[in-house]
């Protein structure tokens, strides 16, 4: 079996690094067509616009959410692809990003990718991450009455479904 | 007051003569028929709830051919069917819209609960959004467990709802 070539991903990689030293802050490879990107936060949109602009990834694929109790802090991951570019379209830039579990807002992407309209829905509902300047932050999938707490934090119970 | 005592008598004969209708038609070989064409038109309804259906459709596949036991898939309306199979988990949201589509169903109609999770919740037992007892939303007549079911299981519930046919009263109680 021959080495695998990861020229494509480590020349995105210090692209990435030249553009934002100070928000960067770990760039991994970690497979063919696969890289992790962590940042600080509040650099969300210019990273999203750079990478649109200049990177050609013109959407997400979707958006998620990590909790972590313990730590304090939820991640969330903005999973970047390509349509347009034939040289990445097989290819895709995991961005990670670490906030306070307390009060986890950050600056929303639909401006650039809008794709994110429903993933970031889907995770403001489910995790109570608030996106700051979506168009339209209501909820989506659980059920119309609903009004209990974001029910995929770790320490949220539900005892009348028998949860201890 | 004489058109009065002519209802009543009508009205009194007419009681008599559906009664009698109904246990001609409900004992001997007329039950026979009914039942009979009852359990070789079971056309169930296209819903699918949940994962399950993946082995819904390996059953309905000509390996197993159930259309030799009446079932067929037909592409007719909810009106026209006369079977439920709950393939898999059935979400708050879900359980909602299965008892509408149970309702618009004209009777006898059957329901099928295949799979773990449409039996006792299953995987999902203690989530937030599931239903666990499905048969506190639809009556259910077969219960088919596994995670999920192979076909034959499936199959073989299905014959035993045949079964069940053959034997019900030919009007609901």
């Amino acid at each position: 079996m021959t080495q695998a070539d990861l020229s494509r991903e480590e020349a995105t990689i210090s692209q990435l690094k030249a553009q934002f030293p100070e928000a960067i802050k770990e760039a991994k490879v970690d497979r063919t067509h696969r890289i992790t990107v962590s940042f600080e936060k509040d650099y969300i949109l210019e990273i999203a616009q750079f990478m649109c602009d200049k990177l050609g990834f013109d959407h997400v694929k979707g958006v998620a959410g990590v909790d972590f109790p313990t730590q304090k802090k939820i991640e969330v991951l903005y999973f970047a692809g390509s349509y347009s570019k034939p040289e990445v379209e097989d290819f895709i830039v995991m961005l990670k990003t670490e906030l306070p579990r307390d009060n986890p807002t950050i600056p929303s992407v639909v401006s650039v990718w809008q794709s994110a309209h429903y993933h970031e829905r889907e995770t403001f509902e489910m995790f109570g991450v608030k996106f700051e300047g979506h168009p339209d932050l209501r909820k989506l999938l659980t059920l119309d009455n609903w009004e209990g707490p974001p029910p995929m934090l770790k320490d949220i119970k539900f005892p009348e479904m028998g949860q201890r | 007051m004489g058109q009065e005592t002519l209802q009543d008598f009508g009205g009194v004969w007419i009681g008599k003569l559906s009664e009698l209708v109904r246990t001609i038609v409900g004992s001997g070989p007329l039950k026979f028929v009914v039942n009979w064409s009852r359990m070789y038109a079971l056309w169930p309804v296209h819903l699918t709830t949940a994962c399950c259906s993946a082995e819904f459709g390996a059953m309905m596949s000509p390996r197993l051919d159930p259309e030799r036991f009446g079932l067929q898939s037909v592409a007719g309306g909810l009106r026209q069917c006369d079977l439920i199979i709950v393939e898999g988990t059935v979400t708050k949201k879900m359980g909602k819209r299965l008892k509408i589509i149970y309702e618009q169903m004209a009777t006898p109609r059957y329901v099928v609960a295949m799979g773990d999770c449409a039996c006792s919740g299953g995987l999902f037992h203690d989530s937030y959004s599931i239903v666990n007892d499905v048969h506190k939303i639809i009556p259910i007549d077969v219960y088919v467990p596994g995670c999920p079911p192979r076909p034959e299981a499936l199959l073989s519930a299905i014959v035993k709802l045949r079964e069940k046919i053959r034997r019900q009263e030919v009007f609901a109680q």
